[in-house]
Parts: structure tokens; sequence; C-alpha cells
């Protein structure tokens, strides 16, 4: 017991490894953003953290020792050099996830941990198939773009609206059992059909919410940070509150916007 | 052909007169920037109107200027020096690069008839609008600048743009003269499959080039041509420099030439310099311009609004330097960094209106990490000041350490969404003499240009 407190107080001996993959070629949009949050939230607390990039030159094993796994989405070129090279890294990449490391895969890097990836009727790649899931893009060029709120189905998040901005032209379709990350309250979501964004898997997150997603919803990154904590040290962890005024401020505009609240 | 209403010259008497009449009526009424719709008007008359107009003017020669950054002032450019030179010369106005904007300033220069006395057009075009406009109006020659994200919601990404004009440019008339920027290394690449095409490149010399790695706002740092990651020698900023592919041996290092090299460059920034080089180099390509003529001519030059531009106010020198983009505002940030005063007071203003972008993901690849560090006090406006200030606190805590983390954020960080309530404040806390450097968004930068000089546009 006291040796819980200690953990959760912060001793400074805690210490998470964030494994970012791919950055130079899964971060269109301001995806680092993310990065730089989880880092710092985790230090805000006392708990010690380092992001490691892991990319075409890591082995794969550098998967398997991260304690909180980050993929931005992509451009076409970039998302067919990952898919050749993390297909062959994909069975340390399951068993992480598997296992319940916490993740966020926005965009592109959803699509690619889905079934496959179809365009038109013609063309389909298979995907790494970890997420129950698969995306269909139409070819028609429409692309679902704007700002989305959701109400997360995270158990445990400290707070469950989640705003941001999605822009993808793949339509996802999750399968039977699996669960979404929120349900739409306004925006377009997976498919702009049935309501849901994103999935939930153990405790990964595939989303189309790209770009800063944990800056406006400093909730979900604690949520993060809490889940790799618990994985790593065995024992749930609370985290201190911290001042997220400009946070809370900044996504009440896109509340508004939405008339929520 | 089908029948024409209303006029016997060939179907554009009556969408220019419409459109002429609107641009008198607009300014009599003053309203606003006229730059678009007379175009508008005439196109929806006639959709054909700009092909119709430039068949009738079959000696203007048209350069278009393309590129993410750095359009409006290397047009600027171009024209400033063909005017000197005696050329008879004009232009759409900034940020009017559709192909409405096209048609408006060809509205404005031709006659009834539809013929045009200038020899020749400098247009800037907008990335997207390219493919349209070209198959209405074709080009003597492409200026193509540099292609980085931006404005992911309108334009897509870089490798989007980069297909599209991969496309227009295989489908120009033989001869079309590109000059293009030989260190972008997707431009660079456009330029290599077109034999049709009469292709130079420029790029800056290496020992101008201090960067090593690509920074984390780049986007082409793989080989274009087969995927392999590129080696840079040396870069300039993002992905703009010397490589080489590794695997198939794509390489950029002796193909650009720099003209510009001899000469003393009249704006600031590395970026410029590259403007200038492509400017340079057009007017040598296409008109025969050279150097040390070009030098000359260019005396007496002057950026375009909005751009290092001084309005005095109330006392107070504010500098505006549009920021719109990661790779143009970390641009804005070297321009900072240079600056021999020391920055007491920068206003960072950040809408997203439709011309900015809805999407606002893009200030997460900015480095206020170096604005932070540099600037004594930043005011945050516009419609997402609340989304900028979130940026620049973890700004403060990268660059801080945690004991001051608190105070420098009160001290450096102050916000107001609304512009004009802005503005009362930091005349409050300043006084006459200062300066203040403004880097805005474009829908701000025309806001705070009008409330400040209390006009619209030049």
């Amino acid at each position: 017991m006291n040796e819980t407190t200690e953990k959760n107080m912060g001793t400074g001996r805690d210490h998470l490894v964030i494994g970012w993959l791919y950055p130079e070629l899964m971060s269109t949009y301001g995806d680092q953003g993310n990065v730089r949050i989880l880092l710092d939230r985790a230090k805000g607390r006392g708990i010690s953290a380092e992001a490691r990039i892991i990319s075409l030159d890591s082995p794969a094993r550098e998967i398997a020792k991260a304690d909180l796994l980050f993929m931005g989405g992509a451009q076409d070129q970039s998302q067919k050099i990952v898919s050749d090279d993390l297909m062959k890294k994909k069975s340390v990449l399951e068993e992480a996830v598997k296992r319940g490391v916490p993740g966020l895969y926005v965009c592109g890097a959803y699509q690619l941990l889905g079934q496959h990836y179809a365009i038109g009727e013609h063309t389909k790649m298979p995907g790494l198939g970890i997420f129950d899931c698969h995306t269909e893009n139409p070819g028609t060029g429409n692309r679902m773009i704007g700002e989305i709120v959701l109400e997360a189905e995270v158990p445990g998040i400290s707070d469950r609206l989640v705003a941001g901005f999605e822009n993808h032209g793949g339509r996802t379709f999750l399968h039977n059992s699996a669960g979404s990350f929120g349900k739409v309250k306004s925006g377009f979501g997976n498919n702009g059909e049935d309501g849901k964004e994103g999935i939930l898997y153990k405790n990964s997150i595939g989303t189309y919410l790209h770009g800063p997603i944990l800056s406006k919803n400093p909730a979900l990154a604690d949520w993060l940070i809490g889940k790799a904590y618990e994985i790593k040290y065995g024992l749930p962890v609370e985290l201190a509150s911290l001042d997220d005024d400009f946070e809370r401020k900044a996504r009440a505009v896109l509340l508004k916007r939405a008339g929520i609240r | 052909m089908k029948g024409e209403k209303g006029s016997n010259k060939g179907g554009v008497f009556f969408p220019i007169f419409s459109a002429k009449m609107l641009y008198f009526f607009s300014r009599l009424f003053s309203a606003g920037r006229g730059s678009t719709w007379p175009g508008e008007i005439a196109l929806r008359i006639r959709k054909d109107f700009v092909r119709r107009v430039a068949e009738r003017n079959r000696q203007l020669k048209t350069v278009f200027v393309i590129g993410t950054n750095g359009k409006t002032t290397s047009s600027k450019l171009l024209a400033h020096v063909l005017r000197k030179s005696g050329t008879g010369v004009f232009s759409n106005d900034s940020g009017a690069n559709l192909l409405n904007g096209v048609a408006s300033a060809l509205i404005k220069h031709a006659n009834l008839s539809g013929r045009i006395n200038e020899q020749a057009a400098v247009f800037e075009i907008d990335e997207n609008a390219l493919p349209h406009v070209v198959r209405q109006i074709r080009p003597s020659a492409i200026l193509a600048l540099d292609l980085f994200r931006d404005q992911l919601d309108r334009y897509g990404e870089v490798d989007a743009i980069t297909a599209r004009w991969k496309k227009v440019f295989a489908e120009l008339p033989a001869g079309t003269i590109l000059v293009l920027n030989g260190q972008d290394p997707a431009i660079f690449y456009l330029g290599q499959n077109v034999p049709h095409l009469s292709v130079h490149y420029f790029g800056l010399p290496k020992e101008t080039l201090y960067e090593k790695s690509a920074a984390l706002d780049a986007d082409s740092v793989f080989c274009p041509n087969c995927s392999a990651r590129l080696h840079f020698s040396a870069l300039a900023y993002s992905h703009i420099g010397i490589f080489r592919c590794p695997k198939c041996g794509l390489d950029n290092s002796r193909s650009s030439e720099d003209l510009s090299e001899k000469m003393e460059n009249p704006l600031r920034g590395l970026f410029n310099r590259y403007n200038l080089s492509g400017a340079m180099l057009a007017a040598e390509a296409v008109f025969g311009i050279s150097p040390v003529k070009f030098a000359r001519f260019l005396e007496g030059f002057r950026p375009s609004f909005g751009r290092q531009e001084k309005i005095e106010y109330q006392g107070r020198n504010f500098i505006l330097q549009l920021s719109k983009n990661p790779v143009g505002f970390n641009r804005s940030l070297d321009l900072l960094e240079d600056a021999r005063e020391p920055v007491e007071n920068v206003l960072v203003i950040l809408n997203d209106n439709i011309p900015d972008g809805r999407d606002v993901s893009w200030i997460w690849d900015v480095e206020f990490e170096r604005l932070i560090a540099r600037a004594g006090r930043i005011w945050v406006s516009g419609l997402r000041a609340y989304d900028l200030a979130v940026r620049l606190k973890y700004a403060v805590r990268e660059v801080f350490v945690p004991e001051e983390w608190h105070e420098t954020a009160e001290k450096k960080i102050l916000v107001e969404e609304n512009m004009d309530k802005m503005l009362e404040k930091i005349m409050q806390a300043s006084k006459p003499g200062d300066t203040i450097n403004v880097l805005p968004v474009y829908s701000a930068m025309l806001a705070l240009r009008k409330k400040l000089s209390g006009k619209t546009f030049k």
C-alpha cells in the first residue's frame, strides 16, 4: 500500500515511454502536438516521460518497449510506405494492443489498423487486421470535412465531450461487436451514416479527429497516460488536476458552434 | 458556335460592358474589394469568357505563378521589373487568384471589344485552380515556387496537388517554359519527365543553406520517384534543399541556378531570396531580361500589402507579416529572430474564416517555442485565439523551468478574442514609438489593415 501511494504521488522513479510511430511519414497536420501534450501532462504529474521515434529503420522490438503508442495521419505515398513496413512488424504491434498498451491511432493510422481499405469497386488493400473494421473510399473525391463533437464511450474518461476536426475520404465501418470511440453529436464520424466515431479496442483508440486532438481534449490525454501507467505498473494512478482553462475555452468555441452547451 | 446574344463582337462585348459597369459602380459606392466579382459576372454570362479574351490577344505573354508561399511577392517582383523595362504588364489582385480573379484583371485592361494593349500578364494562380485556369488561358510560362502543407481542408495534401499539377504540365503545349524551384523535391521532380517543355530550375547556392536536417513541418522528404528516404546535404528550411536519393539516384545538386547571387535582396528573409531567384530566372527565360538589368529595374520596389508592411497607428509602428501556414509562419519567426532590436510586442491573430481554412491544426507545426523565447509579450486574438493560447502554453512549458511556468504564461500570453478590444488593450499597454509585430492569417490581415489604415486594399 505504501508503495502504491508513493507511485501515485509520482516519485520521479516512474517513467513512461511514448512510442511515436513514423513521425516523418505520419504527421500531416499538427499531429506532433499530441506527443508534446502527452509528454507534458505526464511530467506535470511527476511522471517522467520520453518520446521514442519508431520508424522504418527501427527494429520491431521497439514497439514492444513502448508504454503508450501514437500514430498520426498521412499522405497517400507515405501511407503506402508505412503500410509496407508495418506489415513486417504487425505481430509485435498486435501483441502490444492486445496486452492493453494504450494507443491513439489517427485517420490514416486508424484505417491502416483495420481489416482492409477499398477504393472504388476494384482496388482492395489489406490492413493490419488489428481493429475489427474496414474502410471504403468511394473514390468520388467527396471528403468528410469539418468540425466534429462526440460523446466518448470510453470507460473511466473524466470528460465525455470530445471536440476536434475531421477530414477524410474513407468511410469506416465497424464489424460485429467492435465498440466505437464515441457517438457523434455533430459532424460525420466514421461514415456519416451510423452515428459512430472511431473505434475503441482494449485501450487503443482509432479516430478521425486529426491533428492535435489532445489539445482540446485533455481528459483523453489523461486517460491514455493513466492507462499506460496502469498497464506498466499494474496499479491505477490518480492524476492531479492541471490548469486547463485555455483548453476548456478552446473547446467551448466548437461546442457553441455545434449548439452544445 | 452557340448563338451570341446582345453582341456582334464575338461574345465578349456584353460581359465586358456589364462587368466594367460593375467596376464603376463598386468604386462609386466604395463597395470594397472589386477584384473578383466583375470576373464572376462575366463568367456567368459567358462561361468561356477568359478563353475568348485570350484568343483575341495572342500578343499577350502570360506567366502563371503557383506555389503555397511566395506567389504574391514573386508576381509583384516580376511585374515590377517588366514595367520598368518598358513592357506593358498587368496582374490580378493579390489573393484574387481563381479564374474569376483572372477574368476581372482581363476586364479591367480590355476595351469593349476585348482587346488588351499590354504585352504581358503575370497572374498568381491558386494551387487547386491551376487545371481549370490552364484550360481557358494558355500560359507562355509557369513559375512554380514550392509546395507545403496548407489549408488541408481546402487543398488536400501536397501529394494530391502534385498529382494535379503533373497532369497539367503533361498537357501543356510543346515549348511552354517551366521555371521550377529545383530545391523543392516534389517540384523538382515535376520537371523531370516533361521533355516537350523548356524546363529551368532556380535554387540557392549550397553555402547559403545552413540547416542539416528536415524540420517537422517538412512534407516532401521521401523520393518522389521511388519513395526511399532522401538524403539532404543542406537545407534552407522545411524540405527545401539539396538532396540525393540513395536508391534511384535522383539528384538535384547540379540542376539549379541562382541569378540573384550577386545582388542585394530588397526583401528580408531566405524565403524571399527564393522568390527573387525564381522571378529573375523567369524574367530571363521568358522575356530575356538579364540579371544586371533586373537588378537595375528593381530599384524602388516595395513589397505587397501585409508583407513586411509598416503602418503607423496612433504613434505605434505596426509591422504586418502575413503568416498563414506552418512553413510561412516559421519564416515569419526567422524574421523576428533576425531583428536587431528586442521584440517587445507580438500580436498573433488566428481566424478560421473560409480564406484562412477552417482547420487550425496547423498551429502545432509552428515553432512557437522560438517566439516564446524571443518576444516580451504575445497578444493573442481572433476567432480561435484560445487554440493558439493552448499551443503557446505548451511552448512556455517547453522553454522554461516548471517554477517559471505560471508566471511566464501570465506575463507573456495575453488573450482577447475580439480584435477591436485587443487593439485597445495594446494601445493602453504601449506608448508612442513602440513597435508591434503582427502575425495575422489572411482574413485578419485584411481586417486589421482596414482598421489601422482606413483603407481596404491598394
